[in-house]
C-alpha cells in the first residue's frame, strides 16, 4: 500500500493568490491605521517620545471642539432614523415587485452618482430662499416666509438624505423581498391581519438587516464632510467632527491631533454600532419569547 | 487510450481533516466490466469515483491500471471520461465546441477532430446538422445528457465514470437513458464505474454492484447475488427486505434456523450473515423478508403466520396489505396478495424458509451519513 | 418547477389587498412619496443647469437672459482638459489595479475552503465598513510624508483602500456562480489548470469583471473626501475636487460659474453611468456589503 502525500494544512495556492491583495490591505491600510493610532498618542510633528493621551484629552477639554460630538449626533441620527422609519413601508409596498421597479431604481440611484459636491451646490440653488422650493410653496400658500433650509442643520440632513436613503432603501428592499411570500399567506390563513402579519412575521425577520441597515446609514451620516461644509454652517452650527478633524490635521497643521479627533469619531460610531446590535439581540429575543406561539 | 485489462483499487482511503469519507477501499476491476457504487448519500461513492478520477488525492492506497500506478497522475493527464451529475456543459459553447473541447487539447488535425465529433454525436443520437450550433441551455434535460456523454466518449477514455447522471431526469426520461447507456456499453465495451443512490438503476445495468456505508465497501456481487443473498442488514434493507420480525434463535437445523416470534409462533429461516455461524440457542435476531414474498395465499410446507389486515394498497401487480401480527399489534408486516381483502380481518400468510433471512439485532440502520461538512466543492 | 411558479402568481393576485380604500391609499402614498424624492431630485439637477446658463436670476421663475460667458470663464478659470485627464486617469488606474488585485483574492474566497478564509474575508471588509475619513487622515499623513502628496499616485493609491475590497466582494459571488463541476469537467477533458482558467472560467467571469470594472470605475471618478485628504489643490486636482474647492470658495466666485463647473462634472459622471449601466443592474450600485 502506498501512501500518497497528505492533504497540506495550509493551502499554498490560496495564499499566493490572495497574497497581493492581502498584501495591499496590510500595507496600506492596517499599518497606516497603526501609524495613525502612533501618531495620535504623540504631541508635535515628530511622534517622539512617550506615549501620551493628551492629544484626546486636550480634544476633550475643549467645549469649542467637544461640542463637534453632540452636533454631529444632531444631525446624523434623526436622518439615519428617518431613513430607516421610510424606507420599511416603501419597502413593503415593493416587496413583491412592481411595475416600474427597474425605473425606480435608475432613479434612485441618480444621486448616489452625482456625488456628495454635486447635491449640496444644487441644494443650494434649489433649497435656496429664491429657490424653486421655497418659490413653489409660497405659491400654493403654505408658508408666508421662505424657509431657511440651507446654512444649517436642517440642510446638511436634507443633503445626507439625498444621498445615502437609495442605499438604505434599496438595502431594506432587499431585506423584505427576501422573505418567503408564503410566511406571509400562512399568517394570514391562520387568521392574521396584514398589520399583525408584519409585526409578527414580517419585522422580526427583518430586524437583523434593518439593524444592518441602521448601523452603516449611521456611520455614513456620522462622518459627513463636504455636505456639512457647503450646505451647512461649518463654523458653528454644523461643526461636526470630521470638520474639526480635518482642520486640526490641515489648517492648523497638527496631523496628531486630527488623527486623534479621527479615531475619537471612529470609537463613538463604532460604540454606537455595538449598542445598536446589542439592541437588535434584545429586541429578537424579546419578540419571539412574546409572540406566544412562536413567530 | 490503451483498453484497460484490469483495474486495481488497493486500499483507497480520502480523508477530509479528521473525517474519513473513504476507507480502505480495495476492488479489482476486469476490463469491460459496469461496476456500480451503491448507497445513499454520504456513503463515500462519489469520493471513491473523484478519487479514481483524479479530482481528489488519495490520503492512503494506490490505483493500478494495467500494471502501472496512476495515482500520482493529475486528472487531465488519466485519460478518464467523466459525466457529471449536472452535466457541466460548458455554457459559452455550442454542442459541437462542447464536444471538441476534449479533442481540441491533443495534436489532432482538425479533420479528425471533426470526424470525432460526428461520431460521438451520431452515437448518443444528437443529430449535428441540427443541435450542432446549438448552446446548452437550449437543450432538453435528455438531450443535455446525452450531450455530456458524447463530449466524454468523443475522447475515446479507457475508463468511464458516471455520477449519479439520471438523477436529474424525470421517470420516463430515466427509462430511456438507462436503455441507452446499456446499448453504449455493449457496443463500445468501455469499463464503466456508475455511481447512484437508486437500486433498481444498479440492478439493471451492472455487471458488478458495490454496496457502500459510511466510506467502506459493506457487500460487492453480481446483482442477482446481491438481490437475492444481501450479507447484512444494511444492504437488505437497501435492496428492499423491508418487512422486520424480532424472533429468537431455537436450534439449528442444517442449512436452517427454527427460530420462535415474540408471539410463539416457530419459523424456519435460513441465513446469509457470515457470523451466523457463532449462534447461540436464545440469542435475539432480526428476521426480514421481502414484502412481495410474504404471501397472502402461503403454499403448504412454507412458515405460516396470523395477522389483521390493517390498510390495503394497489401496487399494480398485487395487492400490499399492511399487516398487524396476531398477539403483538405494534408489529407490522407489509404482504402481498393477489386480491383485495377488507380491512380489519384475519389473514395467513406465510413465506419460504429460503427467503426469510437472519441478521444480528444490532446492526445499526442504514443511511448512516458520514458527518458531510467538506461536501462541497467536492473536488479542488 | 413550473408548476410552483403558477401558484405563487394566483394567490399573489388573490391575497393582495384588493382595491380597497387601504390599497388604494397606499399605492398613492407609495408612488406620491417615490415622485416627490424624484421630482424633487430632477428640479435640483435643473436649476443647477438652467443657473449655468443665466446672466443673472433672482426670485423670478425663470432667469430672465441667458449667456454661455460662464462656461469661457470656466475654461480659463481651470485647465479643464487637465482635470479631466487627470480624473480620468485616476479612475482607470484604480479600477485595473484593483481588478489585478482583486480578482484572484475574490477567486480564492469564493472557492477554496481552509481555515483562515473567515479572518481574511474580515480583513477585507475593514476598509468597506469604517468610514474613509476615520482612516484617511492618518492614511493620507503618511502618503504626504512619503512625499506622495499632490501627486496622481498617491490619489491612486489612497483610493485603491476602499475599491480593492469593493471590487472583491463584487467579484466573489459572480465566481461562486460558476459551477465547479465546470473547472473538473475541463480538467477531466485532459485540460490543465491554466487552460482550463483560458478557456473556460475566464469567458464566464467576463460580465463580472466588467461589471466590477464599471461599477469601481463610476466610484472613484466620483470620489471626493479621500481623494481631497491628498491632493486640495494644484496641478492633480479632479474634478470632484475642483468642482469643491469652487464650492466653499465662499463669495469669491459667481454661483453661476460654480454651476458651470457643477454641470461639467455632472455631465461627466452621467455619461459614465449611463455606460456603466449597460453592464449592470442599478441595485449593483449600492451593493457593497452582502450580510454573511
Amino acid at each position: 500500500m502506498v501512501n500518497v502525500r497528505r492533504q497540506p494544512r495550509i493551502s499554498w495556492e490560496a495564499l499566493l493568490l490572495s497574497l497581493p491583495a492581502l498584501l495591499f490591505v496590510v500595507a496600506m491600510f492596517i499599518l497606516p491605521f497603526l501609524f495613525g493610532l502612533n501618531l495620535s498618542l504623540h504631541t508635535g510633528l515628530k511622534a517622539e517620545g512617550e506615549l501620551t493621551l493628551s492629544n484626546y484629552l486636550q480634544f476633550f477639554n475643549d467645549p469649542t471642539q467637544s461640542d463637534a460630538i453632540g452636533i454631529t449626533f444632531q444631525v446624523a441620527l434623526p436622518v439615519t432614523l428617518f431613513s430607516i422609519v421610510i424606507s420599511i413601508p416603501l419597502a413593503y409596498y415593493m416587496r413583491r415587485g412592481i411595475r416600474f421597479e427597474r425605473f425606480i431604481t435608475t432613479l434612485l440611484i441618480l444621486p448616489l452618482t452625482l456625488g456628495n459636491v454635486m447635491v449640496a451646490q444644487s441644494m443650494l440653488m434649489y433649497y435656496g430662499r429664491q429657490g424653486w422650493f421655497n418659490q413653489a410653496l409660497q405659491a400654493i400658500g403654505l408658508i408666508k416666509q421662505p424657509l431657511a433650509l440651507v446654512h444649517n442643520w436642517i440642510g446638511v440632513e436634507i443633503a445626507l438624505f439625498i444621498q445615502n436613503f437609495p442605499f438604505v432603501f434599496l438595502m431594506i428592499l432587499g431585506y423584505m423581498s427576501g422573505i418567503n411570500p408564503d410566511l406571509e399567506r400562512a399568517s394570514r390563513m391562520l387568521g392574521a391581519s396584514a398589520w399583525r402579519t408584519f409585526w409578527r412575521v414580517i419585522w422580526p425577520l427583518i430586524l437583523p438587516g434593518v439593524a444592518i441597515a441602521f448601523c452603516l446609514n449611521f456611520v455614513a451620516n456620522f462622518t459627513v464632510f463636504p455636505s456639512a461644509v457647503l450646505v451647512g454652517r461649518p463654523d458653528d452650527l454644523t461643526k461636526v467632527l470630521s470638520i474639526v478633524a480635518f482642520r486640526a490635521a490641515y489648517e492648523q497643521n497638527n496631523p496628531a491631533y486630527g488623527t486623534a479627533i479621527a479615531f475619537t469619531m471612529g470609537i463613538i460610531e463604532f460604540l454606537v454600532v455595538i449598542t445598536v446590535l446589542w439592541l437588535r439581540n434584545r429586541m429578537a429575543r424579546a419578540s419571539v419569547l412574546g409572540a406566544g406561539k412562536g413567530a | 487510450m490503451e483498453k484497460i485489462k484490469k483495474l486495481e483499487l488497493q486500499g483507497m482511503t480520502r480523508a477530509f481533516g479528521t473525517a474519513k469519507a473513504l476507507v480502505d477501499f480495495n476492488l479489482e476491476i476486469a476490463g469491460g466490466t459496469f461496476v456500480s457504487l451503491l448507497g445513499p448519500s454520504g456513503c463515500g461513492k462519489s469520493t471513491a469515483l473523484n478519487c479514481i478520477a483524479g479530482l481528489l488525492d488519495l490520503t492512503a492506497g494506490a490505483i493500478i491500471l494495467n500494471g502501472q500506478p496512476i495515482h500520482h497522475i493529475p486528472a487531465e493527464k488519466r485519460g478518464i471520461g467523466m459525466v457529471f451529475q449536472n452535466y457541466a456543459l460548458f455554457p459559452h459553447l455550442n454542442v459541437i465546441r462542447n464536444v471538441s473541447y476534449g479533442l481540441e487539447n491533443r495534436p489532432m488535425p482538425r479533420a479528425e477532430i471533426e470526424r470525432r465529433v460526428r461520431w460521438a454525436l451520431d452515437l448518443v443520437h444528437l443529430d449535428i446538422e441540427e443541435f450542432g450550433h446549438r448552446f446548452p441551455a437550449q437543450l432538453s434535460g435528455g438531450q443535455q445528457q446525452r450531450l455530456a456523454i458524447a463530449r466524454t466518449i468523443a475522447l475515446e477514455p479507457n475508463l468511464l465514470l458516471l455520477d449519479e447522471p439520471l438523477s436529474n431526469l424525470d421517470t420516463k426520461l430515466r427509462n430511456e437513458m438507462r436503455i441507452e447507456i446499456k446499448n453504449m456499453h455493449r457496443q463500445l465495451g468501455l469499463t464503466t464505474i456508475y455511481v447512484t443512490h437508486d437500486q433498481s438503476e444498479a440492478m439493471s445495468l451492472s455487471d458488478v454492484v458495490v454496496v457502500m456505508r459510511a466510506g467502506r465497501i459493506e457487500q460487492v456481487g453480481t446483482p442477482q447475488a446481491i438481490y437475492d443473498c444481501p450479507n447484512s442488514l444494511y444492504v437488505a434493507d437497501f435492496m428492499g427486505y423491508s418487512n422486520r420480525l424480532p424472533v429468537q434463535i431455537v436450534e439449528r437445523d442444517g442449512d436452517e434456523w427454527r427460530v420462535q416470534t415474540e408471539t410463539g409462533v416457530t419459523l424456519r429461516a435460513t441465513s446469509t450473515y457470515a457470523g451466523s455461524a457463532n449462534w447461540q440457542p436464545g440469542e435475539r435476531v432480526v428476521a426480514v423478508s421481502r414484502p412481495d414474498e410474504l404471501l397472502a395465499e402461503p403454499l403448504p410446507d412454507t412458515n405460516q403466520m396470523r395477522g389483521t389486515v390493517h390498510l390495503v394498497d394497489f401496487v399494480g401487480k398485487a395487492y400490499e396489505i399492511l399487516v398487524r401480527l396476531e398477539g403483538k399489534e405494534e408489529t407490522q408486516l407489509l404482504v402481498w396478495g393477489q386480491h383485495p381483502i377488507e380491512l380489519e380481518r384475519p389473514l395467513s400468510f406465510g413465506i419460504r424458509p429460503n427467503r426469510l433471512l437472519l441478521f444480528p439485532m444490532d446492526d445499526t440502520p442504514p443511511a448512516v451519513r458520514v458527518k458531510t461538512r467538506y461536501r462541497e466543492p467536492a473536488w479542488q | 418547477m413550473a408548476t410552483s411558479a403558477k401558484t405563487y402568481a394566483a394567490p399573489a393576485a388573490a391575497t393582495r389587498p384588493r382595491v380597497s380604500l387601504s390599497g388604494l391609499t397606499g399605492k398613492i402614498l407609495f408612488y406620491g412619496a417615490i415622485g416627490l424624492f424624484i421630482v424633487n431630485l430632477i428640479a435640483m439637477v435643473s436649476t443647477v443647469i438652467i443657473d449655468s446658463f443665466a446672466q443673472s436670476w433672482f426670485k423670478t421663475l425663470l432667469p430672465p437672459a441667458f449667456t454661455t460667458q460662464w462656461y469661457s470663464d470656466l475654461a480659463q478659470d481651470h485647465n479643464m482638459t487637465q482635470l479631466l485627464e487627470n480624473t480620468f486617469f485616476v479612475a482607470i488606474a484604480t479600477t485595473l489595479i484593483a481588478l489585478a488585485i482583486g480578482f484572484p483574492a475574490a477567486y480564492v474566497l469564493a472557492r477554496k475552503q481552509f481555515r483562515l478564509k473567515g479572518a481574511l474575508y474580515g480583513l477585507f471588509l475593514l476598509p468597506m465598513l469604517i468610514p474613509p475619513l476615520v482612516y484617511g487622515i492618518p492614511l493620507a499623513t503618511l502618503l504626504i510624508r512619503l512625499g506622495l502628496g499632490g501627486s496622481l499616485v498617491g490619489i491612486v493609491l489612497i483610493n485603491l483602500i476602499p475599491i480593492t475590497p469593493f471590487v472583491i466582494f463584487i467579484l466573489t459571488p459572480f465566481i461562486e456562480q460558476v459551477d465547479p463541476a465546470m473547472e473538473a469537467a475541463s480538467r477531466m477533458l485532459g485540460s490543465g489548470r491554466f487552460r482550463t482558467f483560458r478557456r473556460i472560467v475566464l469567458p464566464l467571469i467576463v460580465p463580472g469583471l466588467l461589471a466590477a470594472g464599471v461599477l469601481a470605475l463610476v466610484r472613484t471618478f466620483a470620489a471626493f473626501e479621500l481623494t481631497y485628504l491628498v491632493a486640495t489643490t494644484g496641478s492633480s486636482q479632479t474634478l470632484a475636487v475642483a468642482l469643491y474647492g469652487d464650492a466653499s470658495g465662499a463669495g469669491i466666485r459667481a454661483h453661476q460659474l460654480v454651476n458651470a463647473m457643477a454641470v461639467v462634472y455632472m455631465l461627466s459622471t452621467m455619461t459614465l453611468v449611463v455606460i456603466a449601466l449597460i453592464f449592470v443592474k442599478p441595485t449593483q450600485f449600492v451593493m457593497s456589503i452582502k450580510n454573511r
